[in-house]
């Protein structure tokens, strides 16, 4: 069963977002009460979800990156539950976290919605103007295929039948 | 609202009409009164040749008020009151070339809807193996196929219950693709045309990964009953520039058609949101180019 928590105040401290995410996964609330324990080690690696029958490329992101996208995700606000219509061709991208505690966590970032799960919890957050999705889809500039990445900024472009009204 | 399919083609599109305000609520009104008129989309006739009328439900509103299924069939020999569903199938196709009938953006081919097509609708319908069928239960009776270059409809082939559950649990969704799905391989490795048999493709093109499917053991021709269970597929291609992919579609056994993009769930609709009848005229994206039906035989093994 999934459950919602709130969002508010999320990560002060986005380096130990994972461990965060299983606080609160253990609590059954928001406790936020971690900002002294030693930093963990994280990796953050994105995958776009953009294929269908090829394996969906994927990258890494570096340590400044991933403060970056963090940040960009603590200020991020609130939203209530939506439903994201995945279809055929690009349909947003995951970055997985973990970090040397073991800790897991999935977010998944398309048309303005940005779903942060671990385990049964999860959490859902209003990317207006679809800005970190398409912060993060650049980040893989270097590693995709100039085609392909052309694609995907067309799919994120305004007017694409890809994009959301952003009310 | 409704949206009706005459169902009689299988290598050309099946005609389809929209039957708006007063006539559908005429009609709905009268099948609820007449329920078991109604059959469900996998009963009676399903062969070659006229397969009754699919009526499909794009309000809300007519489970809940006329206690009707959102999409069920008409006049297919499914029922116990077929005369009555074919004189609501007469009806309904009488209804096919009013204004409007054609303009919806779930009506993919609205040239189809002409006088003669209704008429050959009509006849059809009333004279139909399932009409017959239902009146003589031992009647013999050769039908005719009315379009007979589609060589796949002559094949034999088996389907499954339209399942999506089996793929959509956390524990196998991402790990299968759309060629897992297509061939109802459920091997958690993300497979690949002509892995599992050291001919995975070279490029994505029809003819590539066709041929790395039937290394796998897959049939573009008819597959002979030995090979039972013989899963009927579909391949289509991205074809660029920027994108480029292929994807597979396996017909369900309520007539429809299942895929599963990537790792995500499996589902029947395409990217318009509509129920996929026809993988050649559904709404596929980027995956413009379709290449051709294929059949997964017993012997195929994916990886």
């Amino acid at each position: 069963m999934v459950r919602n928590f709130p969002a508010t105040n999320l990560m002060r401290n986005s380096a130990i977002l994972c461990g965060f995410l299983l606080a609160v996964a253990g609590k059954g609330g928001l406790v936020y009460a971690q900002t002294k324990e030693p930093r963990a080690r994280m990796i953050l690696r994105v995958e776009l979800l953009v294929y269908s029958g090829r394996e969906n490329p994927s990258w890494q992101l570096t340590e400044s990156e991933s403060k970056r996208f963090f940040a960009m995700v603590e200020t991020l606000p609130k939203q209530a539950t939506a439903p994201v219509e995945e279809s055929l061709g690009y349909s947003g991208v995951l970055v997985f976290c973990s970090d040397d505690r073991h800790h897991k966590s999935i977010i998944t970032i398309f048309n303005t919605v940005v779903t942060i799960q671990q385990n049964t919890k999860s959490a859902e957050l209003r990317d207006h103007g679809r800005k970190l999705e398409e912060w993060t889809v650049k980040t893989g500039r270097a590693k995709l295929d100039p085609e392909l990445y052309r694609y995907v900024l067309m799919e994120l472009a305004p007017g694409s039948q890809n994009q959301s009204s952003d009310l | 609202m409704l949206k009706i399919t005459a169902d009689i083609f299988s290598g050309i599109p099946n005609p389809e009409w929209i039957v708006d305000g007063d006539d559908a609520e005429a009609v709905l009104r009268d099948l609820a009164q007449h329920r078991s008129a109604v059959a469900s989309l996998d009963s009676g006739f399903q062969g070659l040749g006229m397969r009754g009328l699919v009526v499909e439900a794009l309000s809300e509103h007519v489970t809940e008020e006329h206690g009707l299924p959102a999409i069920f069939r008409l006049a297919n020999g499914g029922t116990q009151m077929e005369s009555k569903g074919i004189e609501v199938a007469v009806h309904l196709i009488s209804a096919m070339l009013k204004e409007g009938a054609g303009k919806h953006p779930a009506i993919a081919n609205p040239d189809a809807l002409t006088q003669g097509m209704r008429d050959f609708l009509k006849e059809n319908i009333t004279l139909s193996r399932a009409a017959i069928e239902a009146i003589l239960p031992s009647a013999s009776i050769t039908t005719v196929n009315p379009e007979e270059i589609v060589a796949e409809l002559e094949c034999a082939y088996e389907a499954t219950w339209f399942n999506p559950g089996f793929w959509n649990n956390p524990a196998h969704q991402s790990k299968n693709n759309c060629y897992n799905y297509a061939t109802n391989r459920r091997t958690d490795t993300f497979a690949q045309p002509g892995r599992a048999s050291g001919h995975i493709y070279s490029a994505i093109n029809c003819t590539q990964v066709t041929d790395g499917a039937v290394n796998d053991g897959a049939s573009i021709h008819c597959a002979p009953a030995q090979e039972t269970p013989r899963w009927f597929m579909a391949l289509v291609i991205a074809p660029g520039p920027g994108f480029v992919d292929f994807h597979w579609y396996r017909k369900a056994q309520q007539g429809y058609w299942g895929h599963k993009p990537g790792g995500t769930a499996v589902r029947n609709y395409d990217n318009s949101g509509h129920t996929i009848f026809d993988p050649r005229t559904a709404n596929r994206g980027p995956y413009t180019i379709f290449c051709r039906f294929m059949y997964a035989q017993r012997k195929m093994i994916v990886n």
